[in-house]
C-alpha cells in the first residue's frame, strides 16, 4: 500500500506545485499589467484637487499642484512601464501598498477597516440565495411544463432582469425612508460601542440586512433559472428513469440521483462568485452608504486615486485566482468523473 | 401454468396528432424457464410493452386496456405500494435498454445495489452487499468493482452490473429490453452464455427483446415476432426457426447470411411504411391479398403457434 501510496502522492504534490504555481504568475502578471495601465494614463488625481479646492487655497499656495506632480512621479521613478511595476510589485510583496492620496492613510489600512463588511453582506448574500435558489429551482423543475412552472419562471425572469440600483433604490425608499423599518446608511448605529456585544451586533444585522437582501434578490433569480434547467436536463437522463423503473423511492431519485448530479455546474460557479465578491457590490454600498470595498472603488475611481484603486485590484485579483484554485481542487469531491491531476 | 400472461395489452401515445397506438391487442405468455425472444424493428412497440410489464409507462403513453398477469395477479390492478414492495425486483426485474447511461455517475455501483435492495425491503446492507459480491461472481466481474464508479468500468462491465443488479432478489422473471445492442460481438456472446447459464441454473424466465435474429434464435426456446405495435408470430423458436409461418417471419429468416449454403437464397427485407388499416405488413408483403388492406387478421393457431395472417385463416380470399 505504501510502495503504492508513494508515487502518487508524489504526483500530487507535483500537480499541486504547477496548479499554484501557475495561480501565483497569473496574480503576478495581472497585477502589473493593472498598474502600469492605470499609472500611465492622462488621468491624474492632480486635476482632481486642483478642481475641487477654492481657488484662494490655490493662489495662496502656487506650488501645490507642482509639488503634487512631483510625488506623483515618485510613484514611477523610473518612466519604464516594466521597471515601475515590477518595484510596485516589490513593495507589494512587501505589505506596502503605498498611501491614499486623497486622505494619506495606508491604503492597506482603509481596505482592512473596509473588506471584512463587505465579505459579510456579500457572502452571506451569496450563500442565502445559492441555497435557497437550488431548493426553488429543483422543486420548479419537478414541476417543469405546469402553471406553476411558467408563472414561477416569468416571476424570476422579471426579476433577474431588475437591476440592484433599482430594486436597491426602492428598497431603500420604502422600508428605510417610508416605513423606517430599517436604517438609511452605515454599517452599525453610533450610539453603540464596537465589540462583541449584543447592542452591537443587532445594529450591524439591522445595517446589514436591506443590503443583504438586495443582493439575495438580485443573485436569487440567477440560481434558480440554472438549477431548473439542471434538474430539467438531469430528469430526462436514463439513469434517472431506470431509478424510477426499479422503484427507488422518490425522495431517494431527489437527492441523490438528480439533485447530485444536477448541482454540480453550480458549484463552480458559486466558487468564482465568492471569489469576485470580495470586489463588493459598487451599487448596492453606494446606495445604502454601507462603507465597504465596493464605495470605496468608488470614490477612488471618482478621485483619480491610483494607490487605492490598486489596492482594491490586487484584492479582486488573488480572490479570483484563488477562488478558481480551489473551485479546481474540490470539484473531484463532487464529481468522481474528474479526478485531481487529470 | 403460465408464469406470466399478457392479456390483449394495448398502449398508446398521445400525440400533436392525435392517438398514436404503439401496441396493439397485444398477448402472449411465458412459463417458468422459458426464454422468449421478442423480435421486431425500430418502432415496432418492443420496448413500450416491456415496460408496460413493469409499471413504467409514463405520460404521454397510456395503458388503454388489457391485463398483466402474474402468478396470477394483475400488476396493472394492484396498488404501486404493493408492486414496489411485492413484485418489483421481488418477483419481476429489468434490465433497460441504455446501459451504457443507466448507472448514477456520481454513485459507486455498491450504492446502486444498496438504493435497490432498501427500495424493496432489504434493510440489512452487509446483506445486499454479501448478495451483491455473489452476483458479480455470477456474471463474472471482480467484487473489487463495487467501489468503483460507473465512468471507471468498460460497456460490457456496466452491463454486466445491470444485469446482476436485476438478480439481486432472485426474480422468476427478468425482462431484458436489448441488454446486448451497444456492444461488440465476442462481447454479446459472453453476455449471452451469462443469461443462459442464468436460466439453466435458476429457471428464471427471461423475456429477451432484441432487433438482431441471430441473438434471439440464439437464445430464445420461443420467438414473438412483432411488426407495428402487433403479434406477427408466436410459437417454438425451434419450429419457427425450421417453419417460420408468417411472410414477415420468413423474410426475417432468409435475410441472415449462413456460413454454408446457397446466397442466392438470402433476401434482404423489404421496406415499406406500416399499413394502419388492416395488416399493418400490407406494403411489404410479398403474399399481400386484397383482403389484408382493410381487414385485421385474426389469430389462428397452427400447430400451437399463433399466426396473424389470413393465409392461414379459413376464409383466406
Amino acid at each position: 500500500m505504501l510502495i503504492k501510496l508513494k508515487p502518487f502522492l508524489l504526483y500530487m504534490l507535483k500537480w499541486l506545485a504547477k496548479r499554484v504555481g501557475f495561480s501565483i504568475i497569473t496574480i503576478i502578471i495581472t497585477i502589473m499589467i493593472s498598474w502600469a495601465l492605470i499609472e500611465y494614463s492622462p488621468e491624474s488625481p492632480a486635476n482632481f484637487i486642483n478642481s475641487v479646492l477654492p481657488p484662494n487655497s490655490i493662489a495662496g499656495k502656487p506650488t501645490l499642484r507642482l509639488e503634487l506632480e512631483q510625488y506623483l512621479m515618485t510613484l514611477k521613478p523610473h518612466g519604464n512601464p516594466l521597471i515601475d511595476s515590477l518595484q510596485y510589485l516589490w513593495q507589494v510583496l512587501h505589505g506596502n501598498l503605498g498611501i491614499d492620496i486623497i486622505s494619506q492613510v495606508p491604503v492597506t489600512t482603509i481596505i482592512a477597516q473596509a473588506l471584512p463588511w463587505t465579505v459579510f453582506i456579500v457572502t452571506t448574500s451569496i450563500l442565502i440565495s445559492y441555497f435557497l435558489g437550488i431548493r426553488l429551482g429543483m422543486k420548479i423543475g419537478y414541476k417543469r411544463g405546469t402553471k406553476v412552472d411558467s408563472s414561477l419562471m416569468s416571476l424570476f425572469t422579471v426579476t433577474r432582469s431588475i437591476p440592484v440600483y433599482i430594486s436597491g433604490a426602492l428598497l431603500l425608499f420604502f422600508l428605510g425612508f417610508e416605513l423606517g423599518w430599517f436604517p438609511t446608511g452605515g454599517a452599525f448605529s453610533i450610539n453603540v460601542t464596537p465589540g462583541f456585544n449584543i447592542p452591537f451586533i443587532l445594529s450591524v444585522i439591522k445595517h446589514a440586512f436591506l443590503p443583504i437582501l438586495t443582493l439575495t434578490l438580485a443573485n436569487l433569480a440567477g440560481w434558480v433559472l440554472h438549477m431548473r434547467a439542471n434538474t430539467i436536463y438531469t430528469l430526462g437522463e436514463d439513469y434517472v428513469s431506470f431509478a424510477e423503473i426499479r422503484g427507488i423511492n422518490s425522495n431517494n431519485i431527489e437527492t441523490k440521483y438528480v439533485g447530485r448530479n444536477a448541482i454540480l455546474p453550480l458549484y463552480t460557479s458559486l466558487i468564482y462568485t465568492i471569489g469576485f465578491s470580495f470586489g463588493g457590490s459598487i451599487f448596492v454600498e453606494e446606495i445604502f452608504s454601507y462603507p465597504g470595498v465596493g464605495h470605496l472603488l468608488y470614490n477612488a475611481i471618482q478621485y483619480n486615486d491610483y494607490p487605492l484603486e490598486m489596492g482594491i485590484f490586487i484584492i479582486l485579483i488573488a480572490s479570483v485566482v484563488v477562488g478558481i484554485l480551489l473551485a479546481d481542487l474540490t470539484y473531484s469531491l463532487l464529481d468522481p468523473r474528474v479526478k485531481v491531476g487529470e | 401454468m403460465s408464469l406470466l400472461e399478457v392479456e390483449d395489452l394495448t398502449i398508446s401515445y398521445k400525440t400533436t396528432k392525435g392517438k398514436f397506438l404503439a401496441v396493439k391487442h397485444l398477448s402472449f405468455d411465458i412459463k417458468k424457464g422459458e426464454i422468449i425472444s421478442v423480435i421486431g424493428e425500430s418502432g415496432s412497440g418492443k420496448t413500450t410493452m416491456a415496460k408496460a410489464l413493469v409499471r413504467a409507462i409514463k405520460p404521454p403513453a397510456n395503458i388503454d386496456s388489457g391485463k398483466v398477469l402474474l402468478n396470477g395477479n394483475n400488476l396493472l390492478e394492484i396498488s404501486q405500494n404493493k408492486f414496489v414492495h411485492d413484485f418489483l425486483w421481488v418477483k419481476v426485474s429489468y434490465v433497460p435498454q441504455s446501459s451504457q447511461n443507466s448507472l448514477n455517475p456520481t454513485q459507486k455501483i455498491i450504492e446502486h445495489f444498496i438504493d435497490t435492495g432498501t427500495s424493496h425491503g432489504l434493510r440489512d446492507k452487509k446483506e445486499i452487499e454479501d448478495r451483491a459480491v455473489k452476483l458479480l461472481q455470477l456474471v463474472r466481474l471482480p467484487k473489487s468493482i463495487l467501489q468503483s464508479y460507473p465512468h471507471q468500468l468498460s460497456g460490457g462491465m456496466k452491463q454486466r452490473v445491470l444485469i446482476a443488479l436485476s438478480l439481486l432478489f432472485e426474480p422468476e422473471l427478468i425482462i431484458m429490453d436489448e441488454p446486448v445492442t451497444a456492444l461488440d460481438i465476442a462481447t454479446q456472446r459472453h453476455i449471452l452464455n451469462i443469461i443462459k447459464e442464468l436460466n439453466e441454473k435458476n429457471r428464471t424466465s427471461i423475456i429477451f427483446i432484441t432487433h438482431e435474429i441471430n441473438l434471439a434464435i440464439y437464445l430464445a426456446t420461443k420467438l414473438l415476432v412483432m411488426y407495428g405495435g402487433e403479434l406477427m408470430e408466436f410459437g417454438d423458436r425451434e419450429k419457427i426457426e425450421k417453419n417460420p409461418l408468417h411472410p414477415y417471419t420468413i423474410s426475417l429468416l432468409s435475410s441472415v447470411p449462413k456460413l454454408f449454403g446457397d446466397l442466392s437464397k438470402i433476401k434482404p427485407v423489404t421496406e415499406g411504411k406500416i399499413n394502419s388499416k388492416g395488416c399493418p405488413f400490407f406494403y411489404r408483403c410479398p403474399n399481400a391479398m386484397s383482403i389484408c388492406e382493410n381487414n385485421e387478421p385474426e389469430t389462428y393457431t397452427i400447430e400451437g403457434d399463433k399466426v396473424r395472417c389470413f393465409l392461414y385463416g379459413a376464409n383466406k380470399a
